[in-house]
């Protein structure tokens, strides 16, 4: 029989896994990677809540409708000249005090641009996790590690983004001298090259890693554990942990268990 | 960049002289940046201008070659009463052009009688020009867009750029002093007297 | 049967834990074992940290009074069911705990001058008795003001000390030796946090009760 035997219904270990993805904070990362046929570089972020816990022996904690709140922002640099073909301004003659003047046919060179757009939102998924128990650094820990790569419908996500990109493709756009009536095609040659398929390949390989290395922590103690601190002349009381399992019990209720074992 | 100044000549801009002195000229090309710099290489490029009626225009472009700036051609034979119009296509080049000999010197950055520079307005907007070097004149170009379908702007986008705006220097008067084209349209400026003006941009003139 | 019950957390400490808990608590603490009124009451320990100073028993005609030590070796808990047994009258009944362990009794034996009866003993004799005591006593959960903080302590019932005659004799060194272990064992404050291992904070809503080698309690997460 373990030293310590402590157990938590799926009740708890909701308001567990709440307080757990709490503690997980925001995380972020940001790279680069391919966005149809343009390199764009790109900064994410992501928070998790919400889930319901299912408990399923003999080491699988479901969670179901957990929300992924995230923030996209990308930056794609793009030659317009491969966009919209080649413009010039015609040979324009008129009369002078000097005579008819002609100026030569002007070809513009188009620039190459640096779209910034951004995209918040949020997006549910349910995965499997398994409790790993580690003893690093002199801790002990039990996390609740996800299992393979969690399904994310980011279809909705990618077609805002695309929108958001028509938006700041139109603003950035603006400006260029000589681009008139051709920023409308300018933009939709963009979005055309880009795509959904584009963004979703960008996106996908952006949140999906936030979800497949998702790892709650539900126990976490020095080896050293401190059972009551020195106070006064009266020095520290310290038990070593020894050991810890986890497992998920099934009896009339389905239980988280933590096994502990320690010595004076 | 695209910006309203004669002082800086660009992709958009060209800069003409109206030779109607028999003679000999020589000039020089030279970056904008430059310009009070004494040449490398003192007035290489030049222009025989003969006997005649004129009425001709020719068109040199400039180029840069190595780290010089290159007209093409070098050298040119023409008539009293024709045109000398400068263009350089890079976008990334800022130049003026400079010289002297027959019927007087010239300066693309103080314009005087005979001088003409042409402008392709980029952009939407009020451009309030002014004389950068002595404040002599000033003018207003307001640059418009067309409102419509998409097929019909471009249609008409297209037709209007064939066609160009002018606006007469003389001495202190600006004729007309304000005016209004559209977005990809040019404004030819001709001086016909003044005693070295810019066409610069407010903005751009309150700095120098 | 789930371990939690009607609850949402449970944590079980098995008496094998307790007693880890114990020797870890009172080997960091031996002062907390060991009381004296004189260092000449004899060690081990050796060191003067490891005793709590107690005042000598008084009483007219002694000066400076009777200087007296008591000593309890490290006690080892059971819960509930008895497993190694308990003397009679002892019995180990539901939710409770039986302790057994060993007191040293000391006192200092002096001797007075026959050339001068007044004058106070200047030679002391340490005299030493070691008696086996079985116990039985319970356990109580103490809240503080924040949620899920709070502490198990240890109340002693009852001891047995065997075959002292007369039986009166017993009844009176039971009962003394009752109260010094209470009050000792007292000091022993466990926090809910180190009865769990600190699985699983949770606000306390039933025990601490013993059954089945166990101390368990049982609450919902805070």
């Amino acid at each position: 029989m373990p030293d310590v035997v402590a157990a938590i219904d799926e009740g708890g270990a909701n308001d567990l896994l709440q307080d757990a993805a709490a503690a997980l904070g925001t995380l972020s990362d940001s790279g680069s990677g391919s966005l149809g046929p343009f390199v764009a570089n790109w900064s994410a972020s992501a928070t998790f809540s919400g889930g319901t816990v299912d408990l399923i022996a003999p080491d699988v904690v479901r969670l179901a409708n957990v929300r992924m709140d995230y923030s996209v922002a990308v930056s794609v640099s793009l030659d317009l000249s491969d966009i919209i073909p080649d413009f010039c301004l015609p040979r324009i003659c008129i009369p002078t005090p000097f005579g008819s003047i002609c100026t030569p046919r002007i070809c513009i060179d188009w620039p190459t641009i640096t779209i910034p757009f951004s995209h918040s939102s949020f997006v549910n998924f349910s995965a499997d996790f398994r409790p790993v128990v580690t003893l690093v650094g002199g801790e002990w820990r039990v996390d609740l590690v996800v299992l393979g790569t969690p399904f994310l419908q980011l279809g909705p996500a990618a077609a805002a983004l695309l929108a958001a990109l028509g938006l700041a493709a139109a603003a950035v756009l603006a400006p260029i001298p000589f681009i008139g009536p051709i920023l409308a095609l300018a933009v939709a040659g963009i979005l055309a090259a880009i795509g959904v398929a584009g963004i979703l390949g960008l996106l996908g390989p952006i949140l999906s890693p936030f979800v497949s290395g998702l790892t709650f922590n539900v126990f976490r103690q020095p080896q050293l554990f401190e059972v009551v601190p020195a106070s006064g002349s009266d020095a520290a009381v310290n038990v070593t942990l020894t050991a810890v399992t986890a497992a998920v019990v099934s009896t009339d209720e389905d239980e988280l268990v933590l096994n502990v074992d320690f010595s004076p | 960049m695209t910006v309203l100044d004669s002082r800086s000549l660009r992709y958009v801009d060209t800069f003409g002289r109206h030779f109607t002195e028999p003679g000999r000229v020589r000039y020089r090309l030279t970056s904008a940046a430059a310009v009070c710099l004494p040449a490398e290489e003192e007035h290489p490029f030049a222009i025989d201008v003969g006997e005649g009626s004129g009425g001709r225009q020719h068109d040199v472009v400039v180029a840069l070659k190595g780290r010089s700036l290159r007209a093409d051609p070098p050298s040119l034979k023409i008539a009293a009463g024709d045109v000398v119009l400068w263009h350089c296509p890079s976008a990334s080049i800022a130049y003026a052009v400079q010289g002297d000999g027959a019927g007087g010197s010239f300066d693309s950055t103080a314009m005087t009688a005979g001088t003409l520079y042409t402008h392709a307005f980029g952009t939407v907007g009020d451009f309030e020009w002014t004389d950068a070097v002595r404040g002599a004149v000033s003018g207003m170009v307001r640059v418009t867009t067309l409102d419509g379908e998409e097929s019909e702007i471009c249609e008409k986008w297209m037709g209007a750029l064939s066609h160009g705006a002018l606006v007469t220097i003389h001495g202190d008067r600006v004729d007309p002093p304000e005016l209004s084209v559209l977005a990809g349209q040019t404004v030819f400026f001709a001086v016909t007297d003044a005693d070295g003006i810019s066409i610069t941009e407010g903005r751009l003139a309150e700095k120098s | 049967m789930s371990l939690t019950e009607a609850e949402e957390v449970h944590a079980g400490l098995h008496e094998s834990g307790a007693n880890d808990l114990l020797t870890a608590f009172l080997t960091a603490r031996p002062r907390l074992l060991n009381y004296r009124s004189s260092p000449l009451v004899p060690g081990p320990p050796a060191a003067a940290s490891a005793w709590t100073t107690i005042p000598p028993l008084p009483f007219p005609g002694v000066p400076g009074g009777i200087h007296w030590g008591v000593q309890f070796d490290l006690p080892e808990i059971d819960f509930h069911p008895d497993t190694a047994g308990l003397p009679p009258p002892l019995t180990l009944g539901a939710q409770r705990f039986a302790l057994r362990t060993t007191v040293t009794l000391t006192i200092l034996c002096g001797t007075r001058r026959r050339e001068d009866p007044e004058q106070p003993s200047s030679a002391v004799t340490p005299l030493r008795a070691q008696l086996k005591l079985f116990g039985v006593g319970h356990a109580n959960a103490v809240y503080f003001g924040t949620p899920g903080q709070g502490e198990i302590t240890f109340d002693v019932d009852a001891i047995e000390i065997v075959d002292i005659e007369p039986v009166q004799l017993e009844a009176v060194l039971e009962c003394l030796i009752r109260t010094l272990l209470d009050a000792a064992l007292g000091n022993v404050r466990l926090p809910l946090e180190a009865v769990t291992a600190g699985a699983f904070a949770f606000a306390l809503v039933r025990g601490p009760e013993i059954e089945d080698d166990q101390l368990k309690l049982y609450g919902n997460v805070l």
